[in-house]
């Protein structure tokens, strides 16, 4: 994916003033940053759910899972991923299998006929990651996804994740405001500063996400690298 | 000792309202025996009598379905209206900005005017239906409107990350929606719906109307007459708001499961 030269306002505040940034195919990016920094609207302008000016070149499809699951209380939890891709899969029957093979990668095929009323937030956000996967794109869009989940929950929510995308391979633009989240699942982590938009840092990480823990002697030093960057 | 749940008792569920009836019929009891005239205040029991005698005659069920076909014909009328604009309006900024001042002035038009000024226009018969419909118009279209304005931003962004179709966005995201509140709005107007239009037939002199026969029985100090179609009135419009109680419960399925 290719952002050039983009420029985006809400009146007089300028968010985007010809910024650009390529992200690599099938790669993670952490994206980090004060909140109403314009993170989001980075998001919104690539999923093209706000106007902007300048280009993105996208080679497919945008898939998009938010912050606070947005799942429409009215449908239960087969109901609301049909609702998002009941259009592009055609086959009843393959539409059905994907749901359930997804769900069940998830350890949420039991909540198949659930309403969102009855599910945790960490549940929830499953279906939210699920909805996201089982939307035929090349990319992913993540608004803090993990975002007030407890530290066992969201580690647990990360590997499932991590499992989706090693089967399924995605480029993923993640916002996130948790370090160690971005140390620990994504390939690079830019930080923004505003107004307008500047990136701050932009490291690679080439550890393997496997081997990758917090106390590991090259995450480290990036951790409070990254931690600089923020306070600035 | 076993402990009952309140919450999940359903027969406590009936007897409180009943202990209300109760409650209620007996300050009406005392304060009849009180003033001890029965033609200012009848007893309960003679009421009641009264009604159930009126269950008997054909002229009672002739009036009770014109009263009701009127409310329900400027009921529909008045929703099919409020929905359309409210759409208009929630897609047409611009057009809400227009409709907004006139919906000001038609609610606060005094009722007294709007059902003079209707008696004076049409006639005896359709008179209620426009001055109901001029009533319950600017409240649903005021519950629909924000019915639609309320839907979930997030969802509706939702629904163009992923290209929804709109048909799909209409029927699975925005119609059980706006249901809940659509429908509490319905439920009250329906039943407000039924009030007006009796208050409509007294004054338009509407033939074979619930309304007429209260004025007849008004003129001749017939109370306990009078009473007994207030209670037909009421029953009327407590069955109008049971039915929409059991729609919303179905529609709004969601809420009720789990």
């Amino acid at each position: 994916m290719k952002i050039n030269n983009v420029s985006k306002s809400y009146g007089d505040k300028v968010i985007f003033d010809n910024f650009s940034l390529h992200l690599e195919k099938n790669t993670i990016t952490a994206v980090m940053g004060a909140s109403g920094i314009g993170k989001t609207t980075l998001l919104k302008m690539i999923a093209g759910l706000t106007d902007y000016s300048g280009e993105i070149i996208k080679e497919g499809s945008v898939s998009y899972v938010f912050g606070e699951s947005s799942l429409i209380p009215a449908l239960t939890v087969k109901q609301n991923l049909e609702y998002a891709v009941k259009h592009l899969i055609a086959n009843k029957e393959l539409l059905n299998n994907s749901i359930f093979a997804i769900l069940k990668e998830l350890e949420m095929e039991k909540e198949l006929n659930a309403y969102p009323k009855a599910l945790s937030t960490g549940m929830a956000q499953r279906v939210a990651i699920a909805r996201g996967f089982l939307y035929p794109a090349k990319y992913i869009l993540m608004d803090e996804p993990f975002r007030g989940l407890d530290t066992s929950l969201k580690n647990r929510l990360q590997k499932y994740f991590l499992k989706l995308l090693s089967k399924d391979q995605r480029t993923v633009l993640l916002i996130t405001h948790d370090v160690n989240e971005a140390l620990l699942l994504a390939d690079r982590v830019i930080v923004f500063d505003g107004n307008p938009i500047n990136m701050v840092l932009d490291e690679k990480i080439t550890i393997p996400q496997a081997n990758r823990s917090i106390n590991n002697n090259e995450i480290a030093p990036l951790a409070d690298k990254i931690l600089k960057a923020l306070e600035k | 000792m076993k402990k009952i749940n309140f919450k999940s008792s359903k027969l406590l569920n009936v007897a409180y309202p009943l202990i209300g009836v109760c409650i209620f019929l007996l300050i009406w009891f005392i304060a009849s025996k009180i003033v001890d005239i029965e033609l200012i205040l009848p007893t309960p029991f003679e009421a009641i009598k009264q009604f159930f005698l009126l269950l008997g005659d054909a002229k009672f069920w002739v009036a009770i379905g014109n009263t009701l076909l009127r409310a329900i014909i400027s009921f529909l009328i008045s929703t099919l209206l409020a929905s359309i604009v409210a759409v208009i309006a929630y897609l047409v900024p611009q057009f809400a900005k227009i409709i907004n001042p006139i919906i000001v002035i038609v609610r606060s038009v005094p009722t007294m005017s709007i059902i003079l000024l209707a008696i004076i226009w049409l006639t005896s018969f359709s008179s209620p239906i426009l001055i109901t419909f001029l009533i319950l118009f600017p409240s649903l279209y005021s519950a629909f409107k924000s019915a639609l304005d309320n839907v979930d931003r997030q969802l509706i962004d939702m629904s163009k990350a992923f290209n929804v179709p709109i048909k799909r966005q209409i029927t699975h995201l925005y119609l059980p929606s706006i249901a809940p509140q659509s429908l509490d709005a319905m439920r009250s107007s329906a039943s407000f719906g039924v009030k007006i239009t009796i208050a409509s037939e007294v004054l338009a002199h509407t033939a074979k109307s619930i309304g007429i026969y209260m004025q007849g029985h008004s003129l001749n100090f017939d109370t306990a007459s009078l009473l007994a179609w207030t209670i037909a009135a009421v029953a009327l419009s407590y069955l109008i708001e049971g039915v929409f109680v059991l729609v919303k419960k179905f529609v709004v399925r969601w809420d009720n499961e789990n």
